[in-house]
């Protein structure tokens, strides 16, 4: 992507098959060997202090800090709307689910490696522990046209066709988009509506009640959105955390009559399962 | 988190689900080593690098800001890690005292020049000019990251990263004998 002044790169402009021209391409061609990708990746959450037992539940806890008591949805508080979409449709790209992320209450942090089962689980805490969602490869594959093959396979896809797709960024959201079109939404997502969702999210935490309000809004105002399943997941999870569970319940049965085979099913049986 | 309990964790920073982090894992980790590999880390050393500009973005993660999106910030990082691995290398070489040898800037028979042997090429010419520049080439050239993008991620003016692109084409235009149509 490029903007409107920018110059004409480099690869298109030098002659076909020219050294400089190859030269290019095999550095935009280098990249991990999946043997290395997936050493690096042993080695990257080892050092997070997790092992396999205790990735299981936890959480993305924000210090209040400076913030005051609108202490916010971890690292995305300070986020704008974009962020936020970079990584929701980066996260859908892996053929996870939207990361409605799990916030602390600030008077009951975990310890670094504390695993906290739903069991211990208080409801103003968002139910969804990110270990309880299968991973990426078990979830059922939703018809995502333009995106890589989810989850793990996409690491055993060759160096050489990542590294040829245009950069990652914008890649992220063209294919949230491309995933909504490919989901039969034809509207592209504004930015107002993506910072209305942003907000919803964020507000999980803190207020329940507000998130469950900001995605009602969205539902009105948006209500073709692409991102439907998004603003559902972040509703029920709000409910959830309400104890409104009879009302959770039934949007979540909702759901997945509009949405059968959605790749968020699985996170939103574990948000109910918790509450049981 | 109430900093008063999290005795363990002296400090502010967000504690990472790993799922998310997981996450953020998969989508970044192929253009980070790619990346680190265009600004001059040494292979040897690009796996150690690229796990280190994943420990840089765990700690930093609550300084993504406003309208920054996460691969700029996550290039932003790999700039400056790339720069103390090459650092590290230099230091290294030059103990050795085993400068790579140069290479001749005409061009051999084009059919006979691998890829391999172009991205040597390349990153030579690379390593021979300024970094501020390289870093510039990598990010628009390779990357493909726009200029707006890139001069947010190298932390300079909009103009200033335009005329760093521009003396670093011509100096890797130069480099492997090319000719190229307005340059």
């Amino acid at each position: 992507m490029s903007g409107t002044s920018d110059p004409m790169r480099l690869r298109g402009m030098v002659a076909r098959g020219s050294l400089l021209e190859r030269g290019l391409e095999a550095a935009q061609a280098s990249g991990p060997t999946d043997e290395q990708l997936q050493a690096l990746e042993r080695r990257v959450l080892a050092g997070l202090g997790a092992t396999a037992a205790t990735a299981a539940a936890l959480t993305m806890a924000k210090t209040a800090g400076t913030q005051g008591a609108g202490a916010a949805a971890g690292w995305l508080s300070a986020g704008s709307s974009k962020l936020l979409v970079a990584l929701v449709a980066t996260v859908a790209i892996g053929g996870g689910s939207v990361t409605v992320w799990r916030l602390a209450k600030r008077s009951a942090p975990p310890a670094r490696n504390s695993t906290l089962t739903p069991a211990t689980q208080k409801v103003v805490q968002a139910p969804l522990a990110l270990s309880e969602l299968a991973p990426p490869a078990e979830l059922s594959p939703a018809p995502m046209v333009a995106s890589p093959a989810a989850g793990r396979s996409r690491i055993s896809r060759p160096a050489q066709e990542q590294a040829l797709a245009p950069s990652p960024a914008t890649t992220t959201f063209r294919k949230a988009e491309a995933r909504a079109v490919s989901r039969g939404s034809v509207r592209e997502t504004s930015d107002e509506e993506l910072s209305l969702l942003a907000r919803a999210n964020r507000a999980l935490a803190s207020s329940p009640a507000l998130a469950l309000s900001l995605a009602d809004e969205h539902m009105r105002r948006f209500p073709a959105s692409g991102m439907d399943q998004e603003r559902e997941l972040i509703a029920i999870t709000a409910l959830v955390n309400l104890g409104r569970m009879g009302e959770a319940q039934r949007r979540a049965a909702a759901f997945t009559s509009a949405h059968p085979d959605s790749i968020y099913q699985r996170r939103i049986d574990n948000a109910l399962a918790v509450r049981r | 988190m109430s900093s008063a309990t999290q005795s363990d964790k002296p400090r502010t920073h967000p504690a990472v689900a790993i799922g998310s982090f997981r996450e953020l894992f998969d989508a970044h980790a192929r253009f980070v080593w790619r990346s680190l590999l265009g600004l001059g880390v040494p292979e040897n050393d690009v796996a150690d690098a690229s796990q280190q500009v994943f420990v840089v973005l765990q700690g930093k993660l609550d300084q993504i800001d406003e309208g920054c999106r996460v691969s700029t910030f996550v290039y932003g990082i790999c700039l400056r890690v790339a720069s103390d691995f090459r650092r590290r290398a230099h230091v290294r070489r030059e103990r050795l005292c085993a400068m790579p040898p140069e290479r001749p800037t005409a061009a051999p028979q084009e059919s006979a020049v691998s890829h391999r042997e172009a991205l040597d090429r390349l990153r030579v010419a690379l390593d021979a000019i300024d970094t501020a520049q390289r870093e510039v080439f990598v990010l628009y050239e390779i990357e493909e990251l726009a200029m707006a993008e890139v001069a947010r991620a190298v932390g300079c003016p909009l103009q200033t990263a335009y005329s760093r692109l521009h003396a670093a084409r011509k100096s890797v235009v130069a480099a492997l004998g090319e000719h190229v149509e307005g340059e």
